[in-house]
């Protein structure tokens, strides 16, 4: 479960004082596909940020699974982001010089939970399971936005997270790719990871249990349980 | 940060990969320490084969002093240290009032006869000295094989660097002499000369007075006097008591004269010392701002990493060993090409340091060019400490977000 408690975000911009994120009040349970939406610069992806432990929040707590993410040392930290959570992000989110199958393996390094023999072969067996059988060697240019985000699923999902963050994942994808990765995360839902995903286009709230509405950086609704 | 032998991916192969597709940064940062490294190695093995040389040759003449003519022009420790000849000569009675003076206990007497250029049996111009094998203590301790007898007037004794096996002959002046000794490795002029019986010189220079200025001895005449004291008698007061009792000679002690050329190299290598220290300041804001450079093109890259999991230590590991990887690769070039540069340009150096250059053991070498990989690496390591301090610092969302790749 993650908790966040009145969540504040400002930094220093060119005019002044900029607030991304204002009393943020948020608790998402365990299992849930909770879709953030909102207009360009309303906060949602700095809120995602926060949750996902990538942007420290200027005030507030947020708790995952009763452990304050933002009181932890950075070893810490790491490990949560390493163990706990997978990220998907709109752009190609691959290292541009492993190919496919070493960053999907990439998180291993960092988890250190298994050895390369058993981590090569499950890496293989994900980027199989997302339709990459044979772009095991590919590099992130030589694959397409689709298999580019899909070969990002199948990172995210290497070290057996609990949570799934995506920020826009289908945003630079066509109508057919994007119902793809969106039912590709439904399954990774329906398996009972969590699901947290910001997106500007509101017609995909089908495929989530909740959606959370977000506007000039406040939580304008938290969002009733749509299952 | 140490490979784990199981480790999924070897963190060498993260680095190694980074590498890929920086050819400017790559080469930029190995050029500047290939110069670096190539700069210190040759000034070090420079400064030491120097240092070498003129601690050979003044260990190894044997002489406490020499008593040449009076010249205002010129300094007199060229024909034993620099091979610069003098043409400058006294009569042999110089030789006995040396002898004579309070505090002498041995006195030799050399005689230089001319200089020979574009032989085939030397690569350097040679010159060619008379001296007085009945008291020498100069020429005989230096030979590599005693000859056990008197040298003749037709045989010579050839310093190292000179061609010809013991035994063979060497034409010269007209007249072929036979090769009787050869000089052990001193590395000063005493390995580019030849040296005959003064008996011979002085008939040389009647009978061969070939081409004006090819044999400059006359008859009766020497360039110098070699001298060594009674240990009981204090240098600078025999010292004194031959410039009195000599008129128009000049009298140097060999300790002074290698104390002159160590202060002229020292002078030279603090010059070549400053050159590395102004290669060195200019060369590390260059790395720096390169590194720093790097580090910005690669900002989601760090950014991705921090959210699989890599800890600040992890992102610092990776560009702190990147900029030390490059250094030391480019310093090995410059190592390298320090070397075969060296090799290649041996006699020009010698020359123009005014000295013979005795080149350090290959051990002594191997330390050298190890020190300048350490340094290489030290102010690698000093200019990734910032870039790499300032990767591991960034917040991964916002280098996420900001970053090129």
């Amino acid at each position: 479960m993650i908790i966040v408690k009145d969540v504040s975000k400002s930094y220093a911009g060119h005019d002044g004082t900029v607030n991304a994120l204002v009393s943020a009040n948020v608790t998402i349970e365990n299992g849930e596909f909770v879709l953030i939406v909102g207009r360009s610069g309303s906060g949602k992806s700095t809120l995602l940020s926060i949750l996902g432990g990538l942007t420290r929040p200027s005030r507030g707590k947020v708790e995952l699974d009763g452990e304050d993410l933002w009181s932890m040392s950075d070893a810490e930290l790491s490990q949560v982001r390493s163990r706990e959570i997978g990220f998907v992000f709109q752009f190609p989110g691959l290292l541009p010089t492993l190919n496919a199958l070493e960053n999907v393996m990439l998180p291993v390094m960092f988890s250190a939970r298994e050895g390369r023999e058993e981590a090569a072969e499950r890496a293989k067996a994900l980027l199989n399971s997302v339709g990459l059988a044979d772009k095991h060697g590919s590099y992130p240019n030589q694959l397409s936005g689709g298999e580019l985000k899909r070969a990002a699923i199948a990172r995210a999902l290497m070290n057996g997270p609990s949570i799934i963050l995506a920020d826009e994942p289908t945003g630079d994808l066509d109508v057919k790719t994007e119902l793809e990765i969106m039912q590709m995360l439904q399954e990774i839902n329906q398996q009972g990871r969590t699901v947290v995903m910001v997106t500007h286009n509101p017609d995909l709230s089908t495929f989530a249990t909740r959606v959370l509405r977000m506007d000039k950086g406040r939580i304008m609704d938290a969002g009733a349980d749509l299952v | 940060m140490a490979n784990r032998s199981d480790d999924p991916i070897k963190f060498s192969r993260i680095i190694t990969r980074g590498f890929r597709g920086r050819l400017f940064r790559n080469v930029a940062t190995m050029a500047c320490f290939a110069f670096v490294a190539g700069t210190l190695l040759l000034t070090g093995l420079l400064v030491a084969g120097a240092q070498s040389g003129v601690q050979a040759g003044v260990d190894r003449l044997g002489p406490d002093m020499i008593v040449v003519p009076m010249d205002p022009q010129a300094s007199s420790d060229g024909v034993f240290m620099t091979g610069r000849p003098t043409d400058l000569f006294f009569s042999s009675a110089v030789e006995e009032g040396v002898r004579s003076t309070p505090g002498v206990l041995q006195v030799s007497s050399q005689a230089y006869v001319g200089s020979l250029d574009n032989v085939s049996w030397s690569p350097t111009q040679v010159q060619v000295i008379g001296f007085d094998p009945s008291d020498d203590f100069t020429i005989g301790p230096l030979l590599t094989e005693s000859f056990g007898r008197p040298i003749k007037d037709y045989e010579i004794i050839v310093g190292s660097s000179i061609r010809g096996e013991l035994g063979s002959s060497l034409p010269m002046y007209g007249i072929v002499f036979t090769i009787a000794g050869r000089l052990e490795n001193t590395g000063s002029a005493i390995d580019e000369s030849i040296y005959m019986t003064l008996n011979k010189a002085y008939s040389l220079s009647s009978e061969y007075s070939l081409a004006p200025g090819e044999i400059v001895l006359e008859d009766g005449e020497i360039s110098a006097v070699l001298v060594k004291i009674d240990g009981s008698y204090d240098l600078d007061s025999v010292l004194y008591w031959i410039t009195l009792r000599n008129p128009g000679v000049l009298v140097f002690p060999m300790a002074g004269l290698g104390r002159e050329l160590a202060d002229q190299l020292s002078i030279t290598s603090q010059g070549l010392y400053l050159a590395v220290s102004m290669v060195i300041i200019v060369s590390l804001p260059l790395v720096v701002l390169i590194s720093t450079m790097t580090v910005n093109e690669r900002r989601r890259e760090i950014g991705l990493m921090r959210a699989m999991g890599a800890t600040q230590g992890f992102i610092f590991s990776i560009f702190f060993v990147e900029g030390i990887f490059l250094a030391l690769i480019g310093a090995l070039v410059g190592v390298l090409g320090a070397l075969s540069g060296l090799w290649l340009v041996e006699g020009a150096l010698s020359s123009a340091a005014q000295t013979a250059i005795i080149w350090p053991p290959l051990v002594e070498i191997a330390i050298q060019a190890s020190l300048a990989l350490l340094a290489a690496a030290a102010i690698a390591g000093g200019a990734a400490l910032w870039p790499a301090f300032r990767a591991s610092r960034m917040e991964p969302y916002e280098a996420i977000r900001s970053g090129q790749n």
